[in-house]
């Protein structure tokens, strides 16, 4: 399944010696990090649940946290999985008691339910056409993401709010590939029941 | 058909981001079976319509961020 949106390149933050410029704090470098990263950094942090003000101060704490730790550096990773890094620390922090992240998920029984012992449809999606449905999601996606535990919904938000790569993200989390299936399997088929459910209720 | 996926396998490879790292001849089959299964493809096209609307829905959430006070703040640090 291809994905529609660009997947954002990061190459040209990487080079060493641009990052090396951070080390003595040149004020150019750190202004062009801070007017490119920040409006992505809040966004994902609104995405992530944080009200306006809590998103801001999230952002704020994430580029004061990059700043002091600067000097321990050591280019290996990208300027942006690092920023990320930082905010999904915080963001775990301060959405804990949102759902618990755990090994098993209740939502894996729910949609095997869904599927006979030969792997076929019993309870099919319920179908409705496109543009029905893309307002259907519209209203409810904001209610059904607060039901996804922070984890789950912060892979969700890299993937589709960001469009990072599955290489990125799992640095940013500090998840293996697989374990990064897993998470976006189970939010995004959390929000698919959670929308459906929302459906019938018309 | 031998080979190809049952809707289960095919659900969670969609929604698991994991179809673009399968062997080509997996991907065949899961192409193939979304041609002639309409619930999968409604669960895939389901799939594809949440991200969009995430995307859309927070797409202009970053607009407000306010770079120079930030800049200010760091700057004293």
């Amino acid at each position: 399944m291809r994905h529609s949106y660009p997947l954002v390149s990061i190459a040209a933050h990487s080079d060493a010696e641009f990052l090396a410029n951070i080390r003595p704090r040149e004020p150019n470098t750190l202004e062009e990090i801070v007017r490119k990263y920040l409006p992505q950094v809040v966004r994902a942090a609104r995405a992530a649940g944080l009200a306006p003000h809590e998103a801001d101060d999230a952002a704020q704490s994430t580029f004061i946290t990059f700043l002091e730790k600067a000097e321990t550096f050591e280019g290996r990773s990208h300027v942006r999985t690092w920023l990320f890094g930082i905010l999904f620390r915080k963001v775990m922090e301060m959405r804990r008691g949102i759902g618990r992240d755990r090994e098993t998920d209740e939502i894996d029984d729910i949609v095997e339910s869904r599927f006979n012992a030969n792997g076929s449809w019993i309870r099919p999606p319920q179908a409705a056409d496109a543009e029905l449905y893309a307002r259907q999601v519209r209203e409810g996606i904001d209610d059904c993401l607060e039901t996804a535990p922070p984890k789950q919904r912060m892979a969700f938000v890299l993937r589709e709010v960001e469009g990072m790569t599955t290489a990125e993200v799992c640095k940013i989390l500090e998840v293996t590939d697989t374990n990064f299936g897993v998470l976006l399997y189970r939010v995004r088929n959390r929000l698919r029941e959670c929308l459906e459910a929302k459906g019938v209720r018309r | 058909m031998i080979g190809m996926p049952a809707c289960k396998d095919v659900a969670q490879l969609v929604a698991s981001d994991e179809l673009t790292r399968q062997s080509w001849y997996k991907r065949l089959g899961v192409a193939m079976h979304l041609l002639m299964c309409r619930h999968c493809r409604a669960y895939a096209q389901q799939i594809r319509a949440i991200g969009r609307s995430a995307r859309d829905l927070y797409a202009n959430s970053g607009a407000e961020a306010r770079v120079d006070e930030l800049l200010e703040i760091l700057k004293r640090k």
